[in-house]
């Protein structure tokens, strides 16, 4: 009698337990279905056709491959044809303008950052005026940015007795590419930085008027350390981000007769999707990987260099070290 | 002394003062530009340039907008011509609205998985999906392309609107905030017998709304935005599928000749009212989203 007592309690509480994990598995699906679903839909999914779309055969017929397992797509790239010269042209287009672009999306934000952060009347103002620009369309922006520079009836050229084709020819066009970048583009930065000088400790500075220390010091070595997260945050995305620009060449340059030599490498990969010829979607699909790789390259050193300059240089001894015994 | 550093600090204040009062006057001259211009006569910009504002009351005029009005309906004998800037409004809202608010419910359903459902790796899973936040967005630009041509969704709005619910960012951010909740909150309701759809629903919803906000905010302005996607999905469908910033692209390129520039001017402006308007509205908010990208981390 007794060990049945016991089975019947052993029974229900294995039902019990078996209802909950029943119940708690059911509200995981419910809970994580939806995304689980289209992240891997959305996410997985192209990036595992991507990588086979890399090395397969595209026919004109079909979006979808032909053949798979060739390295075809890729011996292009580094081949000696139109398209692959193209191709690493735009990177180094991409590198050269980044490289020109982020210095000023991280200085001038950082100017306009120390300044407000001055507080002078009407500060929270100018600081949504200076946000201001970069919320709208590109392409609203550029439109207006288009015709103010416009080289016979533009407001600038009219005023200043100019005859810049600011649009029409090559360095003009890039100053002017450069200048949409600033005036539309460093507002995140310029928020990020404003947040991150606001919450510079005050007492240091104070620490720092006592011990008599010059402004220039003051900057040196309050303010720069006080705000070196977000410094490298704004620096990691404004160089990942413009590695990737393609928006303001877009739609400043398409009237540019020397566009082809100013085109991004998201613009070659841009311009191989929008005529939508199967054939060019293997190279299309390599070449993302390429540019993939080298920012991912480009984030790993910026990342190690970081850690880094937080580490109190351990890995530079490490490597000099290292350099010392081989 | 002390008096002497209080002077420095007026001086560096009216130096600030000045400086960023002419800095943001530049940084929104060209937009007020191009707002008046949109009330400007052609004529006007044609024979005085150099003036600001139109240069008389006669060129105080509505024909950009008349004339881009009159250009909403297909004529084919000039369907080079056809902008159906109504279908474009429509398109940009549905785009931007609707996919920011089913992202986030499908979001917000992960987030509170990760946070209170204690199910097995949940941390682990978590971490790999911020992993997968490093791969760049160009790498599966083609293939997404191919998949959207799969699902039928290639030249629709669907195809602007679904690839974003597999985004792991707005998870992430979400995430966050609900990491901040108090689980004897949680504890309480579920004692109560309440279960996890209603204890979502009645109580980490509410609590979590000013996170969801902010990210519904960032995804409504970049959906409104995009150019690159939009080019792809719906630049070779009918122009009644476009969206409000790829149109304006568009118009920008035939409106290189000077008649029609207040008509580019006009569209530029119907672009931007709508997310001037969301600013206006929540510029504390967005600005404080902005700054805590940067601090909490």
């Amino acid at each position: 009698m007794k060990s049945d007592k016991v089975d019947v309690f052993a029974y229900a509480e294995r039902r019990e337990r078996r209802k909950n994990s029943l119940r708690k598995s059911f509200s995981v699906t419910t809970f994580l279905g939806p995304y689980t679903a289209s992240f891997l839909l959305f996410f997985v999914f192209p990036l595992v056709l991507g990588v086979i779309m890399s090395f397969s055969k595209f026919t004109a017929q079909s979006f979808l491959p032909s053949s798979v397992g060739t390295l075809d797509n890729y011996k292009i790239l580094f081949s000696d044809t139109a398209i692959a010269r193209d191709f690493r042209n735009s990177i180094w287009t991409t590198i050269k303008f980044s490289l020109a672009i982020v210095p000023l999306s991280i200085l001038i934000p950082l100017g306009l950052a120390l300044l407000i952060n001055l507080k002078p009347p009407g500060y929270k103002f100018f600081r949504a005026a200076i946000y201001v620009p970069g919320i709208f369309p590109l392409t609203a922006t550029g439109l207006i940015l288009m015709r103010m520079f416009d080289s016979h009836y533009g407001f600038v050229n009219s005023v200043f007795d100019l005859t810049v084709d600011w649009f029409g020819s090559t360095g003009a066009c890039w100053f002017m590419i450069g200048f949409f970048c600033v005036w539309c583009g460093i507002g995140g930065n310029f928020i990020i930085l404003c947040a991150g000088l606001e919450n510079v400790d005050k007492t240091l500075f104070e620490a720092a008027d006592v011990d008599g220390c010059s402004a220039w010091k003051k900057f040196l070595h309050v303010t720069l350390p006080g705000i070196k997260p977000q410094l490298f945050l704004t620096l990691f995305t404004t160089l990942i981000g413009y590695m990737n620009v393609y928006g303001q060449i877009y739609i400043l340059a398409s009237n540019n007769p020397d566009l082809s030599s100013m085109k991004s490498a998201v613009y070659r990969i841009q311009d191989l999707l929008t005529g939508f010829n199967p054939r060019a979607f293997g190279y299309a699909a390599a070449m993302g990987i390429v540019l993939g790789v080298i920012i991912i390259f480009i984030a790993v050193i910026q990342l190690v260099v970081s850690k880094d300059k937080k580490g109190g240089g351990k890995r530079v001894a490490q490597f000099k070290q290292w350099k010392e015994n081989v | 002394m002390l008096r002497s550093s209080s002077n420095g600090k007026k001086t560096s204040k009216t130096v600030a003062f000045v400086s960023l009062l002419i800095i943001s006057i530049l940084f929104l001259l060209p937009v007020i530009w191009g707002v008046v211009g949109s009330f400007r006569s052609s004529e006007d910009f044609f024979n005085h340039p150099e003036s600001f504002f139109p240069s008389s009351w006669d060129a105080f005029t509505f024909d950009g907008y008349a004339e881009l009005f009159s250009k909403t309906e297909f004529v084919s004998s000039r369907a080079n011509e056809w902008y159906p800037i109504w279908n474009w409004l429509v398109n940009s809202l549905i785009v931007s609205v609707g996919g920011t608010l089913i992202y986030l419910l499908i979001a917000s359903l992960a987030a509170y998985a990760f946070v209170f459902l204690e199910f097995k790796w949940a941390n682990r899973i978590f971490y790999f999906l911020i992993c997968t936040m490093t791969i760049p967005g160009i790498v599966s630009t083609t293939p997404q392309l191919i998949n959207m041509n799969l699902l039928g969704a290639y030249k629709s709005l669907a195809g602007l609107i679904i690839p974003s619910f597999g985004g792991v960012y707005g998870v992430f951010l979400i995430r966050q905030f609900f990491l901040s909740i108090p689980k004897d909150l949680i504890e309480n309701a579920r004692m109560d017998g309440a279960g996890n759809l209603r204890i979502f629903l009645k109580i980490v919803l509410p609590l979590g709304k000013s996170a969801l906000f902010v990210q519904g905010l960032f995804g409504f302005m970049g959906a409104w935005n995009d150019v690159q996607w939009a080019q792809l999905i719906v630049g070779s469908a009918p122009r009644s599928t476009w969206t409000l910033a790829y149109g304006l692209k568009v118009i920008s390129d035939q409106c290189e000749a000077y008649e029609s520039i207040t008509l580019a001017l006009a569209s530029a402006v119907i672009a931007m009212i709508p997310i001037f308007i969301v600013y206006l509205v929540t510029q504390s908010k967005i600005i404080e989203g902005v700054a805590n990208t940067g601090i909490k981390r």
